[in-house]
């Protein structure tokens, strides 16, 4: 037993005689944690049976009957929420702990099968009709309510990607036909603005008693969905992207002052990387584009080293400020 | 040899074995903190977004000095400017470890890594010509660099990487076009053989500070072995002229040792890691065994891909759950399920450090213990 550490430690008054004593009765039993191994092993178990489930419907749909596999999707969900439902903590606004590890995955599993049903009826009996916006908004309505009542950051990561599909066939319908998100500028500012009323209401619920906890999801999606808005505005627009590039540096700098108040490294190289990206974009194809051949070669050559370096001091230093602060 | 402070890389190593108990909830967060402000960490090692960042624009910067210099050479002189870039690349990153105490802070990392490629492209380069040539030059400049990477630089992907470029070196040696079959053998036996040296190195303990590139190697030249034992007996039994005559016409016995080694090396593997209470042989086991649903659908196509991946996925979730519930009851004596706290490699970084190499008050030393002697997880720390 690597005893001499823990001696040292001891006697330099860094541990005391119980802790050292529960420091070497736990070094004798040493046990391995597998926390992560099974959880992956399950998360890898889960995504083959709902992929193989959904090529296996697909190829046999002949076979099997849209009202058989409907009532299969159906009796799955229903099965899935009724045990949820039971193993459940009671309902309350702040973080109520998972039971154990099986229902965050059963509700998963029934957080996606929403979704398919939905666009299943949908696509095979035209259960909306024409109206293909309600086949979105309805599964968005119901994952939002399933998130909040169980308490599960996954079905609330699948309720906002609804929400922002929704948006957008709602906006434009073509897209069924043709997903082609750049060829709808329209679609790039509902996806700019989502994104920061995501953020805006990620801060508002931190404030409140109600989930407090889901900050981090409407972070993630709103942080996303704005940067990557400002950008395909950018490189869309033809007369109105310095408007982009500045909201696009705006929404950075915003992220940049929040690193700091939350001492997160992550928000911080996220919007550094963004907005590189945007300047650089800006630099190569507007400002450069004129100089042709060698000249150009060159001039963007030199433009990414300094740039690159300078990005790279300016991470370090922000990173250090960060960890200081 | 090691190009980082013994001193810093101790510290570091107290700090995560610090970390490691406070998860485990053998150390109070105070006394956790009190150590790390006795012994602190000065080696700069941000976390993985951050890490990423720096790996990217470090690249962006070498490659457009690396195209800087192409143009000013005019095109002609590729395998000069390659093996000035590596010579810079390596000055970069011997300045950023000892001025500015990076340790897989992702500038060294990328910086080691190009180094080792611009070296090595330019030695193939200026070499000669072949493609034969080429191959050898190559392969072995990369199995070199990535030894070098991972004796001096305690880089764990250099250290995987050399039983992977050697097996390319080996496969080198063979004049013609095409690898012959038993270079395939060759390479089992050759790795096996590393396999062996890798394993003296780990058990003697005399390399404590290259714990972690060790078992990475060791890792990397068992997958070899698999695969190239595998491949070899796998193209004995279907193609004609390697043994078998057609298709269908293989030696049973080279059929009975394919599935053999095929379906019980992963099963193996898991029983050594499980016996060893290793976290990192555990999770080679699973890919291994979960290649098994590739190898089985490649060759025998029994089921349509879709319901053997409802099979194995339903397998998956019955065993991980079984697993947790046997876990979650105590019935173990070597695993824990238990979210949030990380066991596995504790007692590899504790048997490493020398507390005789880090400075801090001496030991026994009465006056140096904080509050007169009253700190400590015995619940004392109001005169702290």
């Amino acid at each position: 037993m690597p005893n001499d550490l823990f001696d040292d430690l001891r006697n330099r008054g860094c541990i005391s005689d119980e802790g050292l004593a529960a420091i070497r009765n736990w070094y004798a039993h040493p046990k391995t944690n597998l926390f992560i191994e099974l959880r992956t092993l399950l998360y890898i178990g889960v995504l083959l049976f709902t992929g193989g489930l959904g090529v296996f419907i697909y190829t046999h749909i002949e076979q099997l009957g849209h009202l058989t596999i409907v009532a299969i999707l159906v009796l799955l969900l229903l099965g899935c929420l009724a045990w949820s439902a039971k193993v459940a903590r009671p309902f309350a606004w702040h973080k109520v702990e998972s039971p154990h590890t099986g229902y965050d995955y059963t509700l998963l599993l029934a957080g996606l099968l929403v979704p398919i049903l939905a666009g299943y009826l949908q696509a095979q009996f035209g259960l909306f009709g024409n109206r293909w916006g309600l086949a979105s908004f309805i599964p968005m309505v119901i994952l939002f309510l399933l998130a909040y009542y169980f308490d599960h950051q996954g079905i609330l990561s699948l309720a906002i990607g609804n929400l922002a599909a929704w948006l957008g066939i709602t906006l434009k319908p073509q897209l069924l036909a043709n997903f082609d998100l750049f060829g709808h500028p329209g679609l790039i500012i509902t996806a700019f603005v989502l994104g920061l009323v995501l953020i805006a209401f990620a801060a508002f619920i931190r404030t409140t008693p109600y989930k407090p906890h889901f900050h981090d999801t409407y972070q993630q999606f709103g942080m996303h969905l704005s940067f990557l808005g400002a950008l395909a505005g950018l490189m869309t627009a033809e007369n109105t992207w310095p408007i982009w590039l500045l909201l696009l540096i705006a929404t950075g700098a915003w992220h940049l002052r929040k690193s700091f108040s939350e001492k997160s490294g992550y928000y911080m190289i996220v919007a550094v990387a963004y907005i590189y990206v945007g300047i650089s974009y800006v630099v190569s194809a507007k400002l450069l584009a004129g100089l042709h051949d060698v000249d150009g070669i060159y001039a963007n050559l030199f433009y990414y080293l300094i740039s690159g370096i300078t990005a790279g001091m300016l991470v370090h230093r922000l990173h250090r400020k960060i960890k200081a602060a | 040899m090691i190009a980082y402070s013994k001193e810093s890389l101790d510290k570091r190593q107290l700090h995560t074995v610090i970390e490691q108990l406070t998860a485990n909830k053998l150390l109070s967060a105070d006394d956790a903190k009190n150590i790390r402000a006795l012994y602190p960490d000065d080696l700069y090692s941000p976390a993985v977004f951050v890490r990423t960042g720096f790996g990217v624009l470090t690249l962006i910067a070498s490659l457009a000095i690396f195209g800087i210099l192409l143009l000013m050479s005019g095109g002609n002189s590729i395998g000069a400017v390659c093996l000035l870039m590596g010579a810079v690349s390596v000055l970069g990153l011997e300045y950023f470890i000892r001025e500015k105490k990076h340790y897989h802070s992702g500038v060294d990392d990328m910086l080691l890594h190009l180094s080792i490629i611009y070296i090595v492209a330019g030695f193939s380069l200026l070499g000669g010509t072949g493609d034969r040539y080429l191959f050898s030059v190559a392969s072995f400049g990369a199995a070199a660099g990535c030894t070098v990477g991972a004796l001096r630089y305690l880089n764990r992907l250099s250290a995987a990487l050399v039983p992977v470029s050697s097996c390319f070196f080996i496969w080198s040696l063979f004049p013609g076009w095409g690898i012959p079959l038993y270079a395939y053998l060759l390479t089992a036996v050759a790795m096996a053989a590393l396999l062996y040296f890798f394993t003296r190195l780990s058990a003697k303990g005399k390399w404590p500070y290259h714990a972690g590139c060790l078992l990475w190697a060791r890792i990397a030249t068992v997958a070899a072995i698999y695969a190239s034992l595998h491949y070899h007996t796998y193209a004995i039994t279907h193609y004609p002229g390697y043994g078998a005559g057609g298709p269908g016409e293989a030696p049973m016995a080279w059929i009975l040792f394919l599935w053999a080694w095929t379906i019980l090396f992963p099963f193996g593997i898991l029983l050594y890691g499980i016996r060893r209470a290793s976290g990192a042989w555990i999770r080679v086991a699973m890919a291994a065994i979960l290649s098994l649903g590739y190898f089985y659908h490649r060759y025998l196509s029994v089921f349509d891909p879709a319901t053997g991946a409802i099979l194995l996925g339903l397998a998956l979730i019955c065993i991980a759950a079984w697993l947790i519930l046997w876990l979650q009851q105590k019935r173990s004596a070597h695993f824990v399920y238990e979210p949030g706290s990380q066991s596995d490699g504790l007692l590899v970084p504790v048997s490493l450090i020398a507390m005789s190499r880090l400075p801090g008050p001496a030991a026994g030393d009465e006056a140096a213990r904080f509050g007169g002697g009253s700190f400590g997880g015995g619940g004392a720390g109001s005169d702290f």
